[in-house]
């Protein structure tokens, strides 16, 4: 099975365990990932705060790239490059006017988009499409922990392009579930970890992930996982930075979720790039 | 006018707003804004730009939608919040030093690599004084820990067709100067 994939600059760059994890165990359930050649940055929340318009036309880019490459379905794993590219993909395909507008735009670099392309997040895809069932087959080292799934918020807002309810979210708890998991549940789930504010507003950032956190400590939980490298990145990176700053102490190591889905699967520690995560440290798996 | 300017850039219509405050009630960053969403969209109505622009609640916004979604009236401030960065990007206003370097950052990036690239980011952000001293100090071990994980990219990932870029930017910046005239 051959999939479209829009890897991101994230996963190109400081989050790669991502991307890592992600390629070796869809390799192992038989899907393959084809990159769109050429894709460039969805402008991510900066862009469209510059200039909106440009930002969309980025995204758009990538829309036309993958039709002309013939890939049917894309899936982005990165949560703000799905909201980005799914969004206006949704825009274009249903408002004619606004398709002529970036078309426009899009013409002056002698490039087209015509609809035909399908926006996915790496989560949804692997669980509504690829199937609960096939994975729990291949499964070889049931994941015997309670495990806190992190959705963050672009996965499942706003409402045009959201996978599943915002307010309770489950997709991610079934796949950990499957994986031999136990989900835990908290009211944090879809709580904003503040995405790119610990670099522009670090006071305000820090207090935002501190809350996600705390929302997970409140529960007794082994592992969180995510799904968006940003997620990742501030819970993780970021964590070491809070007991620091908080004088608190959480101890909770963060994955991603296709690094639990290939230590399922069998893989090793290292082909799911594990130790690239800060907290591996006090993991125990 | 701004609310004006705000609904041609976002499409959002901030005069369907009856101030319920589910964005507010909503909002993870209500607690650090001058205004909160409400209040903010009350103040566009009433076509106060002095007070909207310089208010730090959409330079605090991080676009979870959570007020979208949750909205009676289908508004999303997050899309209003990205106007108000526009309008103030272009008049220079920024809330501080350290967006104002990130940002800028971004753009050249984009234009230069077509793609973000992180490693590049830290070094120049670093180097413009993005960061104070004391969170420089505090993150020298953070850097360390990095470095020694392999998670600091060493190369220019570019893209090949970077004129499309540049060509797309330039028909946004020209549409741009077509409308105001």
């Amino acid at each position: 099975m051959k999939v479209g994939y829009y890897p991101g600059c994230s996963l190109k760059g400081m989050e790669d365990a991502y991307s890592i994890s992600l390629i070796s165990s869809f390799k192992v359930l038989g899907i393959e990932l084809v990159e769109i050649e050429d894709w460039n940055c969805c402008g991510a929340s900066v862009i469209p705060s510059y200039d909106y318009k440009f930002a969309n036309a980025l995204a758009a880019r990538n829309l036309a790239l993958a039709e002309e490459q013939n890939l049917r379905t894309i899936i982005a794993p990165c949560s703000e490059c799905y909201n980005r590219l799914a969004y206006i993909n949704y825009k274009m395909k249903n408002d004619a006017g606004y398709m002529e507008k970036m078309n426009k735009i899009l013409s002056e670099a002698g490039l087209e988009y015509r609809g035909t392309v399908e926006v996915k997040h790496a989560v949804d895809f692997l669980v509504n499409d690829f199937g609960i069932d096939k994975i729990k087959e291949k499964v070889k080292n049931p994941i015997n922990k309670k495990i806190a799934s992190y959705y963050g918020c672009l996965f499942v807002r706003p409402r045009e392009i959201s996978v599943e309810s915002a307010e309770n979210p489950k997709t991610m708890d079934s796949l950990v579930e499957a994986l031999g998991g136990t989900p835990v549940d908290y009211d944090g789930k879809t709580k904003c970890c503040g995405a790119s504010l610990v670099v522009s507003n670090e006071k305000v950032g820090l207090q935002t992930i501190k809350n996600v956190l705390d929302s997970i400590k409140e529960t007794e939980a082994e592992i969180i996982v995510t799904s968006c490298p940003l997620c990742h990145a501030n819970l993780d990176t970021q964590q070491l930075t809070i007991e620091k700053e908080f004088k608190v102490n959480y101890m909770l190591p963060v994955m991603y979720f296709t690094q639990l889905l290939g230590l399922a699967l069998g893989l090793s520690e290292r082909e799911v790039a594990l130790n690239k995560n800060l907290t591996y440290e006090v993991l125990k798996v | 006018m701004i609310a004006e300017e705000v609904s041609k850039i976002s499409g959002e219509n901030p005069f369907a707003c009856f101030q319920c405050g589910d964005c507010t009630g909503s909002c993870p960053v209500s607690f650090a804004m001058d205004y909160g969403p409400r209040r903010m969209i009350h103040l566009i109505q009433l076509n106060l730009e002095e007070e909207v622009l310089k208010a730090n609640t959409h330079w605090l916004c991080a676009s979870c939608y959570n007020c979208t979604y949750r909205c009676p009236r289908n508004i999303s401030f997050t899309r209003i919040s990205y106007a108000l960065r526009n309008i103030s990007v272009k008049r220079g206003i920024y809330p501080n030093k350290t967006t104002k370097i990130f940002y800028e950052i971004f753009l050249d990036h984009m234009l230069k690599y077509g793609r973000f690239n992180e490693g590049i980011f830290v070094r120049e952000f670093v180097a413009k004084g993005g960061k104070g001293l004391k969170e420089l100090l505090r993150d020298i071990n953070l850097g360390l820990k990095l470095w020694k994980k392999g998670k600091i990219p060493k190369d220019v990932d570019k893209i090949d067709k970077l004129d499309q870029i540049k060509k797309i930017y330039e028909a946004c910046v020209k549409e741009e100067k077509e409308d105001k005239q």
